[in-house]
Protein backbone atom coordinates (compact mmCIF):
# COMPACT_ATOMS: atom_id res chain seq x y z
CA UNK A 1 0.00 0.00 0.00
CA UNK A 2 2.75 2.06 1.03
CA UNK A 3 4.61 1.42 -2.50
CA UNK A 4 1.99 2.29 -4.33
CA UNK A 5 1.37 5.99 -2.60
CA UNK A 6 5.30 6.60 -3.09
CA UNK A 7 4.51 5.45 -7.06
CA UNK A 8 1.52 7.90 -6.82
CA UNK A 9 3.88 10.77 -5.52
CA UNK A 10 6.02 10.33 -8.35
CA UNK A 11 4.18 9.77 -11.03
CA UNK A 12 2.66 12.89 -9.78
CA UNK A 13 5.88 15.01 -9.51
CA UNK A 14 6.73 13.60 -12.89
CA UNK A 15 3.42 15.27 -14.70
CA UNK A 16 3.92 18.44 -12.68
CA UNK A 17 7.34 18.68 -14.08
CA UNK A 18 6.37 17.89 -17.55
CA UNK A 19 3.31 20.16 -17.26
CA UNK A 20 5.78 23.08 -16.26
CA UNK A 21 8.38 23.00 -18.51
CA UNK A 22 6.20 22.83 -21.46
CA UNK A 23 4.06 25.32 -20.44
CA UNK A 24 6.95 27.90 -19.43
CA UNK A 25 7.97 26.84 -23.03
CA UNK A 26 5.28 27.68 -24.47
CA UNK A 27 4.26 30.74 -22.84
CA UNK A 28 7.46 32.12 -23.37
CA UNK A 29 7.35 31.40 -27.36
CA UNK A 30 4.13 32.37 -27.48
CA UNK A 31 5.01 35.77 -25.58
CA UNK A 32 7.72 36.74 -27.90
CA UNK A 33 5.41 36.19 -31.16
CA UNK A 34 2.78 38.19 -29.73
CA UNK A 35 4.92 41.33 -28.63
CA UNK A 36 6.62 41.29 -32.25
CA UNK A 37 3.21 41.21 -33.72
CA UNK A 38 1.46 43.55 -31.62
CA UNK A 39 4.50 45.77 -31.13
CA UNK A 40 3.65 47.68 -34.52
CA UNK A 41 0.17 48.81 -33.20
CA UNK A 42 2.42 51.13 -30.90
CA UNK A 43 5.09 51.80 -32.85
CA UNK A 44 4.03 52.32 -36.01
CA UNK A 45 2.72 56.15 -36.52
CA UNK A 46 2.68 58.35 -38.99
CA UNK A 47 4.48 62.02 -38.23
CA UNK A 48 2.84 65.07 -39.58
CA UNK A 49 4.32 67.15 -41.77
CA UNK A 50 4.20 70.15 -43.93
CA UNK A 51 3.31 68.61 -47.96
CA UNK A 52 2.76 70.91 -51.09
CA UNK A 53 -0.73 70.55 -52.10
CA UNK A 54 -0.45 72.88 -55.59
CA UNK A 55 -0.45 76.54 -56.03
CA UNK A 56 -2.49 79.11 -53.69
CA UNK A 57 -4.75 80.64 -56.79
CA UNK A 58 -6.27 77.57 -57.25
CA UNK A 59 -8.19 78.20 -54.18
CA UNK A 60 -8.70 81.73 -54.39
CA UNK A 61 -12.08 81.77 -54.89
CA UNK A 62 -13.00 80.97 -51.39
CA UNK A 63 -15.00 77.88 -52.38
CA UNK A 64 -13.86 74.64 -50.63
CA UNK A 65 -11.54 72.55 -53.04
CA UNK A 66 -11.19 68.57 -52.89
CA UNK A 67 -7.25 68.01 -52.82
CA UNK A 68 -5.84 64.94 -52.28
CA UNK A 69 -2.39 64.85 -51.19
CA UNK A 70 0.55 62.59 -52.12
CA UNK A 71 3.91 62.53 -49.69
CA UNK A 72 6.59 60.46 -48.70
CA UNK A 73 6.07 58.35 -45.45
CA UNK A 74 7.14 55.43 -43.66
CA UNK A 75 4.56 52.91 -43.14
CA UNK A 76 5.90 49.91 -41.23
CA UNK A 77 8.67 48.16 -43.63
CA UNK A 78 7.28 50.37 -46.42
CA UNK A 79 8.68 54.11 -47.44
CA UNK A 80 6.66 55.20 -50.08
CA UNK A 81 3.73 57.53 -51.49
CA UNK A 82 0.90 57.64 -49.03
CA UNK A 83 -2.45 59.77 -50.14
CA UNK A 84 -4.93 61.73 -47.81
CA UNK A 85 -7.96 63.46 -48.78
CA UNK A 86 -8.60 67.30 -47.61
CA UNK A 87 -10.95 70.00 -48.13
CA UNK A 88 -9.75 73.52 -48.47
CA UNK A 89 -10.91 76.95 -48.73
CA UNK A 90 -9.49 80.17 -48.20
CA UNK A 91 -10.85 82.26 -45.33
CA UNK A 92 -9.40 85.73 -46.07
CA UNK A 93 -5.71 85.52 -45.78
CA UNK A 94 -6.18 82.00 -43.61
CA UNK A 95 -6.26 78.90 -45.24
CA UNK A 96 -9.11 76.33 -43.38
CA UNK A 97 -8.21 72.69 -44.05
CA UNK A 98 -10.30 69.68 -42.99
CA UNK A 99 -9.51 66.04 -43.14
CA UNK A 100 -12.06 63.83 -45.43
CA UNK A 101 -12.33 61.19 -43.03
CA UNK A 102 -15.72 60.47 -41.40
CA UNK A 103 -14.85 60.57 -37.48
CA UNK A 104 -17.93 57.95 -37.35
CA UNK A 105 -15.87 54.98 -39.43
CA UNK A 106 -13.28 56.54 -41.88
CA UNK A 107 -15.53 57.17 -44.91
CA UNK A 108 -14.12 59.88 -47.09
CA UNK A 109 -16.93 62.52 -47.10
CA UNK A 110 -18.31 64.19 -49.88
CA UNK A 111 -18.68 68.27 -50.16
CA UNK A 112 -22.52 68.90 -51.13
CA UNK A 113 -22.51 72.03 -52.98
CA UNK A 114 -26.22 72.57 -52.53
CA UNK A 115 -26.66 72.58 -49.30
CA UNK A 116 -23.19 73.53 -48.29
CA UNK A 117 -22.79 70.08 -46.07
CA UNK A 118 -20.18 67.71 -46.12
CA UNK A 119 -22.16 64.37 -46.17
CA UNK A 120 -20.73 60.62 -45.90
CA UNK A 121 -21.82 58.34 -48.40
CA UNK A 122 -21.35 55.35 -45.98
CA UNK A 123 -24.00 56.24 -43.07
CA UNK A 124 -25.38 59.23 -43.98
CA UNK A 125 -23.55 61.53 -41.40
CA UNK A 126 -23.67 65.01 -42.38
CA UNK A 127 -20.81 68.01 -41.27
CA UNK A 128 -22.26 71.47 -41.28
CA UNK A 129 -19.40 73.87 -43.61
CA UNK A 130 -17.20 74.55 -40.47
CA UNK A 131 -16.89 70.51 -39.87
CA UNK A 132 -19.32 70.30 -37.05
CA UNK A 133 -21.42 66.88 -37.14
CA UNK A 134 -24.69 67.86 -37.32
CA UNK A 135 -26.72 64.82 -38.03
CA UNK A 136 -26.65 61.18 -38.12
CA UNK A 137 -23.86 58.90 -36.72
CA UNK A 138 -20.36 61.03 -36.53
CA UNK A 139 -19.40 61.46 -32.95
CA UNK A 140 -17.30 64.65 -33.43
CA UNK A 141 -16.58 66.46 -35.92
CA UNK A 142 -14.38 66.48 -38.66
CA UNK A 143 -10.25 66.97 -37.88
CA UNK A 144 -8.45 70.33 -38.62
CA UNK A 145 -5.67 70.68 -40.35
CA UNK A 146 -3.18 73.15 -40.54
CA UNK A 147 -2.71 74.84 -43.63
CA UNK A 148 -1.14 78.07 -45.02
CA UNK A 149 0.25 80.14 -48.26
CA UNK A 150 3.98 79.88 -48.80
CA UNK A 151 5.53 81.51 -51.73
CA UNK A 152 2.12 81.35 -53.88
CA UNK A 153 1.85 77.49 -52.75
CA UNK A 154 -0.65 75.98 -50.66
CA UNK A 155 0.96 74.14 -47.93
CA UNK A 156 -0.99 71.53 -45.44
CA UNK A 157 0.22 69.89 -42.42
CA UNK A 158 -0.73 65.46 -42.03
CA UNK A 159 -1.00 65.96 -38.69
CA UNK A 160 -4.33 66.65 -37.23
CA UNK A 161 -4.61 70.08 -34.94
CA UNK A 162 -7.78 69.61 -33.20
CA UNK A 163 -10.07 66.58 -33.46
CA UNK B 1 3.83 -7.00 -8.26
CA UNK B 2 7.48 -5.85 -8.38
CA UNK B 3 6.94 -7.10 -12.62
CA UNK B 4 4.33 -4.93 -13.27
CA UNK B 5 6.11 -1.84 -11.74
CA UNK B 6 9.06 -2.47 -13.95
CA UNK B 7 7.23 -2.59 -16.74
CA UNK B 8 5.23 0.41 -15.58
CA UNK B 9 8.31 2.32 -15.21
CA UNK B 10 9.80 2.54 -18.53
CA UNK B 11 6.69 3.82 -20.82
CA UNK B 12 6.99 6.88 -22.69
CA UNK B 13 5.13 8.77 -20.31
CA UNK B 14 5.10 10.03 -17.56
CA UNK B 15 9.09 8.81 -17.37
CA UNK B 16 10.30 9.17 -20.33
CA UNK B 17 8.07 12.28 -21.45
CA UNK B 18 10.17 14.14 -18.11
CA UNK B 19 13.53 13.56 -19.36
CA UNK B 20 12.70 15.23 -22.96
CA UNK B 21 11.26 17.69 -21.35
CA UNK B 22 14.28 18.25 -19.01
CA UNK B 23 16.32 18.08 -22.58
CA UNK B 24 13.89 20.33 -24.12
CA UNK B 25 14.59 22.93 -21.50
CA UNK B 26 18.22 22.98 -22.13
CA UNK B 27 18.07 22.88 -25.63
CA UNK B 28 15.73 25.85 -25.65
CA UNK B 29 18.19 28.04 -23.60
CA UNK B 30 20.98 27.13 -25.77
CA UNK B 31 19.15 28.11 -28.91
CA UNK B 32 17.72 31.78 -26.89
CA UNK B 33 21.49 32.22 -25.50
CA UNK B 34 23.10 31.44 -28.97
CA UNK B 35 20.96 33.84 -30.59
CA UNK B 36 21.03 36.66 -28.58
CA UNK B 37 25.17 36.24 -28.18
CA UNK B 38 24.80 36.17 -32.00
CA UNK B 39 22.11 38.37 -33.43
CA UNK B 40 21.19 38.05 -37.39
CA UNK B 41 22.82 40.68 -39.69
CA UNK B 42 21.59 41.37 -43.57
CA UNK B 43 23.83 40.98 -46.49
CA UNK B 44 23.84 43.18 -49.56
CA UNK B 45 20.90 42.68 -51.64
CA UNK B 46 20.84 40.07 -54.42
CA UNK B 47 22.26 41.76 -57.58
CA UNK B 48 22.32 39.36 -60.43
CA UNK B 49 24.86 41.54 -62.25
CA UNK B 50 27.34 40.55 -59.88
CA UNK B 51 30.25 39.13 -60.57
CA UNK B 52 32.37 39.49 -57.52
CA UNK B 53 30.47 37.19 -54.71
CA UNK B 54 31.51 33.61 -54.17
CA UNK B 55 28.50 31.55 -53.62
CA UNK B 56 28.39 28.96 -50.24
CA UNK B 57 25.71 26.65 -49.77
CA UNK B 58 24.80 26.09 -45.96
CA UNK B 59 27.04 23.77 -44.31
CA UNK B 60 24.97 20.53 -44.96
CA UNK B 61 24.70 20.95 -48.56
CA UNK B 62 28.75 21.49 -48.75
CA UNK B 63 29.47 17.81 -49.55
CA UNK B 64 27.69 17.81 -53.09
CA UNK B 65 28.97 21.43 -53.59
CA UNK B 66 32.31 20.14 -53.30
CA UNK B 67 31.87 17.13 -55.41
CA UNK B 68 31.17 19.74 -58.30
CA UNK B 69 34.46 21.07 -58.32
CA UNK B 70 36.41 17.38 -58.24
CA UNK B 71 34.37 15.71 -60.85
CA UNK B 72 34.81 16.78 -64.78
CA UNK B 73 31.93 18.34 -66.42
CA UNK B 74 31.02 15.04 -68.24
CA UNK B 75 30.28 13.41 -64.62
CA UNK B 76 28.84 16.44 -63.41
CA UNK B 77 25.57 14.05 -62.77
CA UNK B 78 27.17 12.06 -60.39
CA UNK B 79 27.14 14.55 -57.29
CA UNK B 80 24.76 16.72 -58.29
CA UNK B 81 21.69 13.87 -58.70
CA UNK B 82 23.15 10.29 -58.51
CA UNK B 83 24.49 10.75 -55.32
CA UNK B 84 21.93 12.21 -52.95
CA UNK B 85 19.31 10.11 -55.29
CA UNK B 86 21.42 7.46 -54.37
CA UNK B 87 21.77 8.27 -50.43
CA UNK B 88 18.30 8.65 -50.30
CA UNK B 89 17.08 5.69 -51.66
CA UNK B 90 19.80 3.43 -49.87
CA UNK B 91 18.15 4.61 -46.62
CA UNK B 92 14.31 4.18 -47.84
CA UNK B 93 14.66 0.43 -48.55
CA UNK B 94 17.10 0.01 -45.49
CA UNK B 95 14.92 -1.62 -43.34
CA UNK B 96 13.73 -4.15 -46.18
CA UNK B 97 17.47 -4.73 -47.68
CA UNK B 98 19.09 -5.70 -44.21
CA UNK B 99 17.05 -8.90 -43.12
CA UNK B 100 19.96 -9.50 -40.60
CA UNK B 101 17.63 -9.70 -37.15
CA UNK B 102 20.91 -8.82 -34.63
CA UNK B 103 20.13 -5.48 -32.85
CA UNK B 104 23.93 -5.29 -31.49
CA UNK B 105 25.74 -3.25 -33.66
CA UNK B 106 29.18 -5.55 -32.94
CA UNK B 107 26.71 -8.32 -34.89
CA UNK B 108 26.29 -5.87 -38.07
CA UNK B 109 29.60 -5.70 -39.24
CA UNK B 110 28.30 -4.81 -42.86
CA UNK B 111 25.54 -2.38 -42.25
CA UNK B 112 27.42 -0.52 -39.67
CA UNK B 113 30.63 -0.38 -42.20
CA UNK B 114 28.71 0.75 -44.67
CA UNK B 115 26.88 3.38 -42.87
CA UNK B 116 30.04 4.30 -41.16
CA UNK B 117 32.22 4.54 -44.54
CA UNK B 118 29.11 6.72 -45.61
CA UNK B 119 29.14 9.52 -42.84
CA UNK B 120 32.86 9.67 -42.63
CA UNK B 121 33.03 10.33 -46.40
CA UNK B 122 30.05 12.95 -45.84
CA UNK B 123 31.79 14.37 -43.15
CA UNK B 124 35.08 14.32 -45.18
CA UNK B 125 33.61 16.51 -48.31
CA UNK B 126 31.98 18.92 -46.08
CA UNK B 127 34.61 20.09 -44.43
CA UNK B 128 36.59 19.75 -47.27
CA UNK B 129 34.19 22.25 -48.70
CA UNK B 130 34.07 24.68 -45.66
CA UNK B 131 38.10 24.76 -45.71
CA UNK B 132 38.11 25.26 -49.78
CA UNK C 1 -14.28 23.40 -20.19
CA UNK C 2 -11.04 21.76 -22.42
CA UNK C 3 -11.64 18.19 -20.66
CA UNK C 4 -15.49 18.43 -22.06
CA UNK C 5 -14.24 19.30 -24.88
CA UNK C 6 -11.34 16.55 -25.00
CA UNK C 7 -13.98 14.00 -24.19
CA UNK C 8 -17.37 15.18 -26.64
CA UNK C 9 -14.90 14.45 -29.38
CA UNK C 10 -13.32 11.17 -27.60
CA UNK C 11 -16.83 9.87 -27.67
CA UNK C 12 -16.99 10.50 -31.50
CA UNK C 13 -13.48 9.59 -32.75
CA UNK C 14 -11.97 7.06 -29.99
CA UNK C 15 -8.86 8.92 -30.31
CA UNK C 16 -8.01 8.85 -27.02
CA UNK C 17 -7.73 5.21 -26.40
CA UNK C 18 -5.27 4.78 -29.38
CA UNK C 19 -3.18 8.19 -27.96
CA UNK C 20 -3.08 6.35 -24.92
CA UNK C 21 -1.68 3.04 -26.22
CA UNK C 22 0.49 3.85 -28.81
CA UNK C 23 2.22 7.16 -28.05
CA UNK C 24 1.77 7.66 -23.60
CA UNK C 25 1.93 4.08 -22.88
CA UNK C 26 4.16 2.96 -25.67
CA UNK C 27 7.06 0.96 -23.93
CA UNK C 28 10.26 2.37 -23.68
CA UNK C 29 13.91 0.26 -23.55
CA UNK C 30 14.48 -0.54 -20.27
CA UNK C 31 18.22 0.63 -20.29
CA UNK C 32 17.39 4.15 -22.23
CA UNK C 33 20.62 7.02 -22.28
CA UNK C 34 20.90 10.60 -23.41
CA UNK C 35 20.70 9.59 -27.34
CA UNK C 36 17.09 8.40 -26.86
CA UNK C 37 16.11 12.32 -26.79
CA UNK C 38 17.20 13.03 -30.19
CA UNK C 39 13.53 12.71 -31.81
CA UNK C 40 11.88 14.55 -29.01
CA UNK C 41 14.33 17.71 -29.60
CA UNK C 42 14.03 17.40 -33.14
CA UNK C 43 10.36 18.04 -32.66
CA UNK C 44 10.90 20.23 -30.04
CA UNK C 45 13.14 22.42 -32.67
CA UNK C 46 10.58 22.09 -35.18
CA UNK C 47 7.68 23.86 -32.66
CA UNK C 48 10.81 26.85 -32.55
CA UNK C 49 10.66 27.31 -35.96
CA UNK C 50 6.80 26.86 -36.70
CA UNK C 51 6.29 29.56 -33.73
CA UNK C 52 9.11 32.13 -35.24
CA UNK C 53 8.37 31.62 -38.48
CA UNK C 54 4.86 32.60 -38.26
CA UNK C 55 5.64 35.64 -36.49
CA UNK C 56 7.72 36.49 -39.44
CA UNK C 57 4.91 35.56 -42.03
CA UNK C 58 3.52 38.53 -40.05
CA UNK C 59 6.07 40.87 -41.76
CA UNK C 60 7.75 39.68 -44.87
CA UNK C 61 7.02 39.88 -48.26
CA UNK C 62 7.91 37.14 -50.71
CA UNK C 63 8.33 39.58 -53.51
CA UNK C 64 11.80 40.47 -55.20
CA UNK C 65 10.99 44.10 -54.57
CA UNK C 66 10.17 43.68 -50.96
CA UNK C 67 11.86 40.95 -49.55
CA UNK C 68 14.81 42.11 -48.50
CA UNK C 69 13.45 45.27 -47.52
CA UNK C 70 11.11 43.09 -45.02
CA UNK C 71 13.89 41.39 -43.74
CA UNK C 72 15.81 44.13 -43.01
CA UNK C 73 12.47 45.55 -41.07
CA UNK C 74 12.20 42.33 -38.86
CA UNK C 75 16.01 42.42 -38.23
CA UNK C 76 16.48 46.09 -37.22
CA UNK C 77 13.07 47.92 -36.24
CA UNK C 78 10.65 45.29 -35.66
CA UNK C 79 10.67 44.87 -31.35
CA UNK C 80 11.98 41.16 -31.01
CA UNK C 81 12.30 40.80 -34.31
CA UNK C 82 16.00 40.08 -34.60
CA UNK C 83 15.93 37.24 -31.73
CA UNK C 84 12.98 35.57 -33.20
CA UNK C 85 14.79 35.58 -36.57
CA UNK C 86 18.25 34.18 -34.64
CA UNK C 87 15.89 31.51 -33.19
CA UNK C 88 14.63 30.81 -36.52
CA UNK C 89 17.93 30.41 -38.04
CA UNK C 90 19.51 28.62 -35.46
CA UNK C 91 16.96 26.19 -34.63
CA UNK C 92 17.16 25.16 -38.49
CA UNK C 93 20.79 24.56 -38.39
CA UNK C 94 20.52 22.26 -34.99
CA UNK C 95 17.75 20.61 -36.08
CA UNK C 96 19.70 19.32 -39.03
CA UNK C 97 22.42 18.18 -36.94
CA UNK C 98 19.61 16.80 -34.25
CA UNK C 99 17.93 14.68 -37.56
CA UNK C 100 21.41 13.26 -38.36
CA UNK C 101 22.16 12.33 -34.79
CA UNK C 102 18.97 10.66 -34.45
CA UNK C 103 18.82 8.63 -37.03
CA UNK C 104 22.51 7.61 -36.72
CA UNK C 105 20.82 6.67 -33.23
CA UNK C 106 18.15 4.82 -34.61
CA UNK C 107 20.34 3.08 -37.21
CA UNK C 108 23.35 2.06 -34.52
CA UNK C 109 20.42 0.43 -32.23
CA UNK C 110 19.20 -1.15 -34.98
CA UNK C 111 15.58 0.07 -34.33
CA UNK C 112 14.45 0.67 -37.82
CA UNK C 113 14.36 -3.25 -38.27
CA UNK C 114 10.80 -5.19 -37.98
CA UNK C 115 7.96 -4.27 -36.93
CA UNK C 116 9.58 -0.65 -36.93
CA UNK C 117 10.08 -0.22 -40.48
CA UNK C 118 7.59 2.41 -40.70
CA UNK C 119 8.67 4.42 -38.41
CA UNK C 120 12.10 4.43 -40.34
CA UNK C 121 10.88 5.09 -43.81
CA UNK C 122 8.73 7.90 -42.80
CA UNK C 123 11.56 8.96 -41.34
CA UNK C 124 14.03 9.27 -44.17
CA UNK C 125 10.93 11.53 -45.89
CA UNK C 126 11.27 13.75 -42.91
CA UNK C 127 14.84 13.91 -43.24
CA UNK C 128 14.31 15.32 -46.62
CA UNK C 129 11.99 17.36 -45.97
CA UNK C 130 14.43 19.19 -43.62
CA UNK C 131 17.03 19.13 -45.88
CA UNK C 132 13.84 20.73 -48.42
CA UNK C 133 13.62 23.35 -45.54
CA UNK C 134 16.84 24.55 -45.54
CA UNK C 135 17.06 24.76 -49.33
CA UNK C 136 14.04 27.12 -49.72
CA UNK C 137 14.70 29.23 -46.54
CA UNK C 138 17.86 29.71 -47.21
CA UNK C 139 16.45 32.14 -51.05
CA UNK C 140 13.86 34.19 -49.03
CA UNK C 141 16.44 36.76 -47.40
CA UNK C 142 17.28 37.28 -51.55
CA UNK C 143 20.72 38.72 -50.44
CA UNK C 144 24.00 37.82 -52.09
CA UNK C 145 23.95 34.66 -50.11
CA UNK C 146 20.75 33.39 -50.99
CA UNK C 147 21.01 34.10 -54.50
CA UNK C 148 23.93 33.06 -55.27
CA UNK C 149 23.91 29.66 -53.40
CA UNK C 150 20.24 28.75 -54.76
CA UNK C 151 21.63 29.62 -58.60
CA UNK C 152 23.96 26.94 -58.25
CA UNK C 153 21.51 24.82 -56.20
CA UNK C 154 18.72 25.08 -58.83
CA UNK C 155 21.34 24.62 -61.95
CA UNK C 156 22.35 21.11 -60.53
CA UNK C 157 19.51 19.00 -62.25
CA UNK C 158 20.39 20.19 -65.02
CA UNK C 159 23.85 17.82 -65.48
CA UNK C 160 20.83 15.17 -66.26
CA UNK C 161 20.13 14.09 -69.39
CA UNK C 162 16.91 14.64 -71.02
CA UNK C 163 14.95 15.84 -68.02
CA UNK C 164 17.37 17.59 -66.20
CA UNK C 165 17.03 21.24 -68.21
CA UNK C 166 13.76 20.98 -67.54
CA UNK C 167 13.56 20.44 -63.68
CA UNK C 168 15.92 23.12 -63.36
CA UNK C 169 13.52 25.42 -65.37
CA UNK C 170 10.54 24.08 -62.80
CA UNK C 171 12.46 24.94 -59.88
CA UNK C 172 13.14 27.90 -60.91
CA UNK C 173 9.74 28.84 -62.93
CA UNK C 174 11.48 30.07 -65.76
CA UNK C 175 14.54 30.43 -67.76
CA UNK C 176 16.21 32.67 -64.74
CA UNK C 177 15.94 32.90 -60.60
CA UNK C 178 13.53 35.72 -60.45
CA UNK C 179 9.99 36.53 -59.01
CA UNK C 180 8.51 33.33 -59.61
CA UNK C 181 11.22 31.64 -57.83
CA UNK C 182 11.03 33.58 -54.89
CA UNK C 183 7.21 33.28 -55.08
CA UNK C 184 7.25 29.00 -55.42
CA UNK C 185 10.27 28.74 -52.97
CA UNK C 186 8.12 30.57 -50.12
CA UNK C 187 5.15 28.85 -51.04
CA UNK C 188 6.82 25.51 -50.62
CA UNK C 189 8.77 26.75 -47.54
CA UNK C 190 5.45 27.75 -45.69
CA UNK C 191 2.56 25.84 -46.79
CA UNK C 192 3.62 22.66 -48.73
CA UNK C 193 6.41 21.68 -46.73
CA UNK C 194 4.80 22.44 -43.42
CA UNK C 195 1.78 20.30 -44.25
CA UNK C 196 3.88 17.08 -45.59
CA UNK C 197 5.47 17.46 -42.22
CA UNK C 198 2.52 16.87 -40.19
CA UNK C 199 1.15 14.08 -42.70
CA UNK C 200 5.23 11.90 -41.96
CA UNK C 201 4.80 12.85 -38.34
CA UNK C 202 1.58 11.30 -37.75
CA UNK C 203 3.33 8.63 -39.16
CA UNK C 204 6.11 8.50 -38.00
CA UNK C 205 5.60 8.53 -33.53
Amino acid sequence: MEQDGKRVTRRKFLETGIGVITGAIAIGLGGTALTSIGAPAITNKREGKWVEAGSASEIADGQFHKVGIVYDAKDGWLEGKVKQLVYVKLNGEEVFALSATCTHLGCNVNFDEQTGNFKCPCHSGVYDATGKNVSGPPPRSLAKLEAKIEDGKLMINTAVKEA
Amino acid sequence: MAEKNDRKETLFYPDFMFKEAIAALIVVIAVVAISLALPMKVGDPADPSDSSFKPKPEWYFMAPFYLLKVFSSSFEVIPTVIGPLATFIFLLILPFADKNPEMHPRKRKLAMSLMGGGVLLTILFTVLGILA
Amino acid sequence: MFGRLVEVFDRRFGFREDFKRNVLDHPVPPRINLTYCFGGITFLLYMLLAATGITMLFFYVPSVDHAFVTVEYITFDLPLGNPIRAIHHWSAQLMIVFVSLHMLRVFVYGAYKNPREFNWVTGVFLFGITLAFGFTGYLLPWDQKAYWATKVGVLMPKSLPAVGPFLSQLLMGGDDLGALTLSRFFAIHVAVLPIFTVIFLAGHF
